[in-house]
């Protein structure tokens, strides 16, 4: 197989597997929140909340980068 | 509505298995090589071709196998999730009110948003680690803003009722954030390099 395709295989599930690892971890949460009995509408506040505090916590660190 | 609860599955079956094939494969070789010198590897005749000795059925054989091998290991990739998607853990029902649409609805817009914290969190990482600029930063997280009041908006319409509009625009933000993401990801190796 020709290398650069290669390279490009791998480069284009690197990208994917950042954001994927992210989700996968929130999505982790959610599933024990699903597994405790938790209905879809306190799941839903669960997850907007998480929304919320993440782009939050990102503007924090925004301000506070030099 | 009461649903009945599936219980939650983690998805290491098919990476058992494959390690487990694997193993099996390699004790298959060492058995048949140890016992009864069958060259099932084909090392030994790569090493007489290279000697000058033509043994032309080992090497045949060595090769068949070796082929066979290569389709076992690039058969069981997927279910590594190496080659291809891995099936995602069997989802749990939970109660809801809401009738099917809604549901379906909902859960497009719970999807959405949580792309939206996962991105989230990848732009803040890559603000600690001082991979980014502020003002890099500060662009993605602008539009990630902007996309979770797109959620917002569709919740209000499945709230309302307007199941089919809710899910039309939590489908849609969804591919938005995958793309978003990819810009993220890609943007973040391109600065660690």
């Amino acid at each position: 197989m020709n290398p650069d395709l290669v390279y490009m295989l791998v480069d284009a599930a690197f990208s994917a597997a950042i954001g994927k690892m992210e989700r996968d971890k929130l999505l982790a949460r959610v599933q024990e929140m699903a597994a405790s009995g938790a209905s879809l509408e306190e799941i839903t506040k669960a997850i907007r909340k998480m929304a919320g505090d993440a782009i939050a916590a990102a503007q924090d660190e925004i301000n506070r980068a030099p | 509505m009461e649903m009945p609860k599936v219980p939650s599955l983690t998805n290491h079956a098919p990476v058992s298995v494959s390690f487990v094939a694997s193993a099996i494969a390699s004790i298959v070789i060492a058995l048949a090589k140890a016992k009864y010198g069958i060259d099932l590897s084909g090392q030994e005749a790569q090493r007489d071709h290279r000697r000058g000795r033509h043994c032309r059925l080992p090497d045949e054989q060595g090769a068949v196998m070796r082929r066979f091998l290569c389709l076992v290991v690039l058969s069981l990739m997927p279910a590594c999730g190496i080659l291809g998607p891995v099936q995602p853990a069997a989802p749990i029902a939970v109660p809801s009110t809401l009738p099917e649409a809604g549901r379906q609805a909902q859960n497009a817009i719970n999807e959405a948003t949580l792309g939206i914290a996962a991105a989230a969190n990848v732009v803040r990482a890559n603000v600690k680690d001082g991979i980014w600029t502020k003002a890099q930063a500060q662009g993605y997280l602008d539009k990630l803003g902007t996309y979770l009041k797109d959620v917002d908006r569709a919740q209000t319409a499945l709230n309302v009722g307007n199941f089919t509009s809710a899910k039309a625009q939590a489908d849609l933000l969804s591919s938005l954030i995958l793309i978003l993401h990819r810009e993220v990801a890609a943007q973040a190796r391109k600065e660690a390099k």
